[in-house]
């Protein structure tokens, strides 16, 4: 996607933010309380995020990453993810 | 709201219209007395039913809708019946019942909340929700004022309001030029220095 376009998106405010914080939260079984109460955000909050629904400010996006101890672009794409297990096997098949 | 509360709402002013019918009240006070109870009940019933696991949006838009028709068919009773009792009653009760009813909603509850208690997300909705709601009132004011100016509403002729209609023009620019200009005045007061033109 070219820059301009992704700027255009950004403008119009359609650019849809897919993460992988359900899976992450999962993870290390974390509700969405505990996760909110981290990041000083309400629970609720933490819902809209996994939905889809809500895009962080970069501050958020931030303290998410830290907590995670993932990159920011770890978490957080402008693409749909691929599910972990095709990223890992499909990476060691090629 | 359900339909049953309706109804009841309903059976409610009908008792009310056929008892004061019955004690000799002319039959169109009665009538006006009748829709005001069901307007009141429908309501308390809106309120009631409104709780804080209220998490569907289809059942909070029906609670709106419920809390305006009330409050638009209380404020016609208002202006037909000249009760000083009633209109006291009222004009009390039905804001009262209105802000609770919005307030027993989780989603409705951050409209109200300080920077200190919302997340960003919540600040961001609350703000956006100021945002729409000015720009609503903002219309809603400029009719209001442009019926108050060019109409009158007849009810009130006899009144002190509306005041006489050298005055009107006045009145209507006291509240429209703020509406109009306030939120470009609240930047141009809280923005922070501009930066110069970079050199081409």
């Amino acid at each position: 996607m070219n820059r301009n376009r992704l700027l255009e998106m950004a403008l119009a405010d359609k650019l849809k933010l897919y993460n992988r914080l359900a899976v992450l939260r999962a993870e290390r079984k974390l509700s969405r309380q505990d996760l909110g109460d981290a990041m000083g955000v309400n629970y609720q909050t933490i819902g809209f995020l996994e939905r889809g629904d809500y895009s962080p400010s970069l501050e958020l996006a931030f303290r998410l990453s830290k907590y995670f101890e993932l990159p920011i672009e770890t978490i957080f794409s402008t693409r749909p993810f691929k599910p972990l297990s095709t990223e890992l096997y499909g990476a060691r098949k090629a | 709201m359900k339909k049953s509360q309706i109804a009841r709402a309903l059976a409610a002013g009908l008792v009310v219209y056929v008892f004061l019918f019955a004690v000799g009240l002319p039959s169109l006070m009665a009538f006006y007395y009748g829709a005001a109870t069901f307007a009141f009940a429908a309501l308390m019933w809106s309120w009631l039913s409104a709780t804080r696991v209220a998490r569907s949006r289809l059942f909070r838009r029906r609670v709106v809708v419920a809390m305006y028709a009330a409050n638009v068919a209380a404020t016609v009773c208002l202006l037909a019946i000249p009760d000083a009792l009633a209109v006291l009653v009222v004009s009390l009760v039905v804001p009262m019942v209105a802000f609770n009813g919005l307030q027993r909603m989780n989603s409705a509850v951050i409209a109200n909340l300080p920077d200190s208690i919302a997340d960003e997300r919540q600040q961001a909705a609350r703000d956006r929700a100021y945002r729409l709601a000015y720009q609503i009132v903002s219309y809603y004011v400029f009719a209001v004022a442009a019926f108050t100016v060019f109409a009158r509403i007849p009810t009130l002729s006899n009144s002190l309001w509306p005041p006489p209609r050298s005055n009107d023009i006045a009145m209507y620019w006291l509240f429209l030029m703020p509406i109009l200009t306030l939120p470009g005045a609240v930047l141009a007061w809280n923005q922070p220095d501009d930066l110069e033109p970079e050199p081409a």
